[in-house]
This record gives C-alpha cells, structure tokens and sequence, in this order.
C-alpha cells in the first residue's frame, strides 16, 4: 500500500468515526449545557423542582407526536426534540416516578384512537393530512390532564404548561375560587381568557354572597363590584375577618363595562365605576371614584387614525413601577393598565401596606367625568406633570377589622387581600393576542396582565412553586432609549402644536362667520373686500398649517437622526479606522524600504 | 505545539502586510451593518437583540471565508516556498493547523470588531447579554467549520477559483441540509425517517440556530469543533498526498 492509499483510507476512516462519534453524542447528551439567557429560560426552575420531588404517587406522561407525518415540518421537529429533552430532564429528577411513553400516531392506526380518546388536537397539514402533538398526563387515581397541542410560539411557556399539568396530577383535590363580579367574564361560550386559564388550574365558581357559599370557597375574587347591598359587603366582609383571603379588582372608570348595548347616550351617561368603600374604609384603603391616573412617563402609544400619540392614562408599567420584593411581582416586566384609579393609604394598625404597581413620579389625576369626550391628543395637551408616585395594586396582609358592629369585630388569623384599582387590565383586549396555528385559535399573552391575577391567585391560595415558573418569559425587549426620545420631543413641542392647532380652528370660526350675500339663483354674491378677508384668513390658516406640519415632523426628527447616526457609527466608523490605520503601516513600510 | 505557534505567527505577520485583510475586514463590516440596519430594520424593529445580525452571520461567511481560504495553500504553491516550508521540521498537519488558526483568528477579529453593535443594543435599552455572548460563540465556531472546509479545498486543488467554488458549495450544502425544502427533497427519494433525522443533525444551521438561542450544548459544540478538527487533518493528509507527488 503506498502512502497515498494510507493517507486517502484515513480520511475514509476519520469520516466515518466523525459520523459516528456525532451520531453517540446527538443520542447520549440530551441535557448537558449551559443556559446562557438572563432568566435562564432554557433550564428547570427551582419551583418546577420542588413540585416533581415532592410528588407522592407516579405520573404517567404520554406525548402524542406525528414523528413520521411532521417529518416535512422542521420548525416542529425542533421544537419535539426540545419537548423530549425537557421531558427526559423532568424524568431525572423525579427519580423516575415521572414515566415517558411515546406514541407516533399514524392515520387508522390504533395511537390515533388513543390521541383521539385523550382530545389531542389533530393539526391539519398541507397535503390533506393531520398531525398530532400533544400530551397527556395520567395519575394513579386516573385522573387525566391533556395539553391538547404544543404550540412552538408558546416556547417560553413551555416548562409552566408541563409542570401545571404535573402539579394538577399531583394534587387532584382542586382548589376553589369563589367569583363575585358585575361583568359577564364567566358568560357560558365566551368567558374571558383569565377565567379561562384560572379552570384549568382551579374550580371557579360564581358565587352569590350567601353565608353558607362564601365561607366553601378556598379564594375570594371580586371584579368590578356594583350594586352590591349592605348584607353583600357584610358576607364578605365577615369572610376577611374569618382569616381568609381575596382580590379585589375596582376601577374608577371601567372601559370594557358595556352593559347596555344600543343606546349610544345610555352608554355614554353609564356610570362605569365601582369600589368597596365601606369596607376599603375599615381596612384604611381609599380610592376615589371619579378621579383616573394619567402618566406621560408610563403613556401607551396608540394609533389615532392620524398620528401616533401617547395616551396618558393607558399605563404601561415596569421595571420599578412593580414592586421587586413581592412574589407576586418580582419577575413581572410589563403591566397595562388602562383608566386606572389612584389608592390613597390611611395605614389602620395591624395590617401592614405594600404598594405591589405604581406610577412614575410625573403622575396627576383627572376627572373621569372628562373622559368620554377626549380624544388622546386632547388628554395629552391638556396633561399637567403631578409630583408624586400614586399607588394602583396594594397588598394588605394582618389581622383585619370588622366595617360593621356586628358579627366578628376583629380577626384573630391574619388574611391577605390585594386591591388593585383597575378592571380592564383582565379584559383579553388588553391582555392577550388570538394567534392562528395551522387553524387552532391560541391565546397568548401580549403582557404580564394575567401573570399578575395568576400570581396573585397561587401566592393567596398557597402555591408559590408555581408563581416561580411562569414569570419568567420575557415578551419584548424594547429600545427604551428611543422611547425617552420621543417623550423628550412631544413634551417640547406640544405647546406649540396646540397653540397652532388653537389658531386653525379660530381662522376656521371666523371665515364661517363671514356675511355672505345671495343671489336670485341662490349662488353666494361675494364682495371685494369680502374676498380680500377671506383670502387673508385662508392664506393665515395654510401657514399655520404649514408650521404645524413641520411642528409634527421634528417630532419624529429626533429619532430619525438616532437612528441615522447609529448605522453610520456601526457601518463605518470601525472601516475608517482600519483604512486609516493600513494606509499608516503601509506609508511606514514603504518609506522604510 | 511550538511548531504551530511559529507557523501562527509568521501567517499573522503575513497578514497584517497584506492588503487583503484590510479589505476583507472592511468588507465584513461595512456589509453587515448595511445589512442589519438597511434590509433587516434593526432600528425600526425596536427590539434590543442582535438578532437582525446574527441572521445574516451564515450568509455573510457563505462568501467571505472561501475568499480567504481559497489562497492558504495555493500561494505557497505559486510562491514556491510549499517546498521550502516542507523542508523545516515540521508535521503537516501542524502547518495546517498554524494556517488554520490565523485564518480563523483575522475572522474572528473581524467579527469582534462588530463590538460597537452590543454597545449600541445596550444604549437603546436592556438587551439579554447572555444571548449576545451565545451568538458570537455561535458565529465564530461557524467560521471555524466554513475556514476548514475552505482549508481543505485549498489543499487539494492549486486552482484559487476551483478551491473558492468547492467550499462555498460545500458551506452551502452543509448549511441547507437542515432546512425544509431540502429534507422535503430528501423525502422524496423515500429514505427512511432515522437517516433524515440524522441529515439534518449535520447541518450548521441547526447547531448555530440552537446557540443562537442562548444555550451551549454538549452536542452542537461536539459538533463543530470535530468537523473542524477532521476537516483539518483531512486537509493535511491530501497535503501529503500532493507532496508525494
């Protein structure tokens, strides 16, 4: 053999050991790495830990996937890898009490019965054909539990998915939530999507004020209550006495209250506030009916149809609006509040406060009263910056006293009760997205919204492993830097665009109050010097148009320049250096030569 | 070891005297940013990730690095000094290797000095640093394998052209195969299920999208940095083919 073959059968060999090798290792090291991200989203959580070690009979985990039909669908075949790898890990440190079984349900086989019989979803795929992916979870009892399909756009919320479905196996006796509320959130068909969520984890149900009721529930909710009578605020005032918990969501100004459909004035008229005042009064809580928070610091940018302008009192909070010492808070990252209403703290002893959102320190109240007939831009010139932080959620944790003289007087175990001052926040339009997914409707999450109530609900119903997982999704991780840009320039420049704006509806007035004459054929006779004015007024207003129209491009100037200014910093400034430092070492070579 | 520091650093001297490498960094640079701001919207996205970069890294190399390797070998031939440098006690493969790293460290300069693109992330508001760490791991291991391969072709074929056609070909064949219309093709010819599966485990794309997300595993590191190591010493064996000759 000369060296040539030797040398041309090694590559052969090395080849082949290459495959090889790569092949052992893809099978072998299914969950050795290193997560890299900040909320090391890629790794088990210490909740998920706690809630697989502490399981006390074994679960039997069966995923549903189409191996062989998927097998054009990439972007699903990773994302069942991924699935399998979190499984097996799950599985590790359950000490194997955690059994895997896997199904590749072809069409007429028997696992598609069984897919059928559990309610996977099947997926339609190009083709004609369907697919399943999903999974479900068996108890010893038999309980069942079933994640109907693997949605790869709900990544993030994948460990929380698994891991509620294990919990809920692990603790069959579910928890129940008892709902008091004016709005039909839980209307049969089409409950709102933080109910929703809540039955898969909770029994919830609507409940009356009846003593024998109220005292079976393990959670108190309310939502927006209105109309509710001397004996209501008593049962439920009684019930926080009794050492229980509950989360009360009020709102000075309830946008999604729509209860009287068709009169648009009755609408309008409509008082869309509620509170709990007598009771709120007792625990040294207040908050004012008819006053809402705006907030240019924390304004949402809407769309207007003309122009995109902040809304001050649709309040996107984070970062230290959320208080970061409160589980229920903590990992949160943004939170929508739209027409919040201010609390005010008159602290009673033996509850201590803690303020879980609030407002940036440029905070102010309005009337709500104002509201029905204010568009954004209205709002947003007629904004005057407030000085202080205004409370919107509060958590209230000690022995509470009765608001009654009757009854209990006092508590002798102590309760937890959350206030938060806004109703819409829990509303899917402000809470959620409805994606399409190969034709299955999936809710996801636009915010911490509904993290905030499912916090809440876990922490005052006694699972906090929970609360550990789900907060750790990251939604968007947005150019803050250009947002101070913009709210630097409209604050500069809104005087002037109001001023301008002010001064094009005045010349409008006065060209309509002009006297105009008619003539036999009812065409209007117009005078000379009548037309002078006219074409002065008309000429003044398309001037202030004008400026009006450069007012409303500086405003987006200053982020065009960023914007300009950084590709130029990132695409040139490091070539020019290294032209410059190569011409210098090539000047220097060549004189040396 | 010592012979391939001494081969390192005369590469490096060579490159450092040589206009080439001033164009290709500029090149690099220049196109990237172009690239992230102008066609993939960094700016308008709003999102402070790197993502818009990162996303063009495989495309970017797919053309630049086979423009490096193409002359790693193919100029000593021109120059004559291949038979000058076989003459030193030296192993093959450790020239290889010297060669190789040089090559991998001017591309991976060039990527560094992308460096004003974190910063600038950092400025507009609070990226995941983590993720950023992951993605250059992930971009300079790609580079790695692209250069290998190029190494490789550079070895077998004294034609600059032909070493340059082979290793974009090959880059880009390595690169598609985990990608739907190719393993569409691949089941068109009816293979079975396993060797589809196991296809597409040897594409870059796969291995350089999971570290894009964040996370060093075990099996995508295995991955690039066997490939590099075969394709090298692959090179350095048909090196000595040709010295034979």
């Amino acid at each position: 053999m000369t060296k040539r073959n030797i040398n041309n059968f090694t590559i052969i060999i090395l080849l082949i050991i290459f495959v090889v090798a790569n092949m052992i290792v893809f099978a072998l090291f299914r969950n050795s790495r290193v997560d890299l991200t900040h909320d090391n989203i890629y790794t088990l959580s210490d909740g998920t830990k706690n809630i697989v070690k502490n399981l006390k009979g074994n679960i039997t985990l069966k995923l549903f996937y189409s191996k062989t039909d998927a097998v054009t669908l990439g972007y699903l075949k990773n994302y069942a890898e991924r699935i399998n790898d979190l499984l097996s890990e799950y599985k590790t440190i359950s000490k194997n009490k955690i059994i895997i079984e896997q199904y590749d349900p072809l069409s007429d086989s028997e696992e598609q019965e069984w897919a059928d019989r559990y309610a996977i979803q099947p997926i339609p795929i190009p083709g004609g054909s369907s697919i399943y992916f999903g999974l479900v979870g068996i108890n010893e009892l038999g309980d069942e539990q079933v994640i109907p399909v693997f949605n790869p756009s709900r990544e993030e919320f994948l460990e929380y998915d698994i891991t509620r479905l294990i919990y809920n196996l692990g603790n069959p006796k579910k928890k129940i939530i008892g709902v008091i509320s004016s709005l039909p959130i839980m209307e049969a068909g089409k409950p709102w999507t933080v109910i929703d969520e809540l039955k898969k984890t909770y029994d919830v149900k609507n409940i009356t004020t009846k003593m024998s009721e109220i005292n079976s529930i393990d959670l108190l909710m309310i939502i927006h209550p209105k109309g509710l009578t001397e004996g209501d605020l008593f049962a439920i005032d009684q019930y926080i006495v009794s050492g229980k918990n509950a989360i009360i969501f009020v709102d000075p100004y309830c946008e999604s209250d729509l209860s009287p459909a068709g009169n648009a004035m009755a609408v309008v008229q409509m008082k869309r506030d509620s509170n709990l005042d007598i009771l709120f009064n007792a625990w040294g809580v207040k908050m004012e009916n008819n006053k809402i928070i705006a907030d240019i610091d924390k304004a949402t940018k809407v769309n207007t149809g003309r122009d995109i302008v902040p809304y001050v009192i649709w309040l996107s909070l984070g970062g230290e609006d959320l208080a970061k010492n409160d589980v229920i808070t903590s990992k949160l990252e943004s939170i929508l509040m739209p027409s919040a209403g201010k609390l005010t703290i008159n602290a009673v002893k033996g509850i201590t406060y803690t303020i879980l959102i609030k407002t940036s320190q440029k905070a102010e109240t309005i009337e709500s009263s104002s509201l029905s007939f204010s568009s954004p831009e209205v709002l947003l010139n007629e904004y005057v910056c407030g000085g202080t932080e205004i409370p919107i959620a509060v958590r209230l944790n000690g022995l509470f006293k009765s608001a009654f003289s009757k009854g209990i007087k006092e508590a002798t175990t102590s309760s937890n009760v959350i206030i938060a001052a806004d109703v819409d926040m829990l509303a899917d339009r402000f809470s959620v997205e409805t994606q399409n997914f190969l034709g299955q409707k999936i809710m996801l999450p636009i915010n911490d919204n509904l993290n905030f109530v499912y916090n809440a609900v876990e922490n005052l119903s006694g699972s906090n492993d929970l609360i550990s997982i789900r907060s750790r999704g990251t939604f968007a991780r947005p150019f803050l830097k250009v947002n101070e840009i913009e709210r630097t320039a409209e604050l500069k420049w809104k005087e002037e665009e109001k001023q301008l704006s002010t001064k094009i509806d005045e010349i409008n007035a006065r060209l309509k109050e002009i006297p105009v004459k008619k003539g036999k054929d009812n065409n209007p006779i117009i005078g000379s010097e009548i037309n002078e004015e006219i074409n002065k007024y008309r000429q003044e207003r398309q001037n202030a148009q004008k400026k009006l129209r450069e007012v409303r491009l500086r405003l987006r100037q200053d982020k065009e320049e960023l914007g300009n200014i950084l590709f130029a910093v990132n695409t040139f400034l490091i070539p020019m250096i290294i032209c410059i430092l190569g011409s210098v070492l090539y000047i220097k070579r060549k004189q040396r030569k | 070891m010592k012979n391939i520091a001494i081969i390192f650093k005369r590469e490096i001297a060579a490159y450092i005297s040589s206009p080439i490498v001033y164009i290709f960094i500029v090149f690099f640079l220049i196109l990237s940013g172009v690239f992230t701001f102008k066609l993939s919207g960094f700016f308008e996205i709003g999102q402070a990730d790197l993502k818009s970069f990162f996303g063009w890294i495989p495309w970017l190399y797919l053309f630049l690095i086979p423009a490096i390797s193409m002359r790693l070998w193919s100029e000593e031939r021109k120059s004559g000094t291949i038979e000058l440098l076989f003459t030193f006690p030296i192993k093959i493969y450790e020239a290889m290797a010297g060669k190789f790293l040089a090559a991998w460290a001017v591309i991976t300069s060039a990527l560094l000095l992308t460096f004003t693109l974190p910063l600038t992330v950092e400025y507009l508001g609070k990226p995941d640093v983590g993720v950023m760490i992951a993605g250059y791991i992930g971009s300079i291991l790609l580079s790695g394998c692209y250069l290998a391969i190029g190494c490789f072709f550079s070895a077998s074929t004294k034609n600059q052209v032909i070493s340059f056609i082979f290793t974009f070909v090959n880059c880009l064949i390595l690169l598609l195969i985990g990608f739907e219309p190719f393993v569409k093709f691949f089941e068109g010819l009816h293979l079975p299920l396993w060797l589809l599966t196991q296809i597409s485990n040897f594409s870059f794309f796969t291995h350089f999208a999971n570290i894009q997300k964040g996370i060093l595993d075990v099996r995508d590191i295995f991955f690039f940095v066997t490939f590099i190591c075969v394709s090298i010493y692959c090179g350095a064996l048909i090196l000595e083919n040709r010295k034979a000759e």
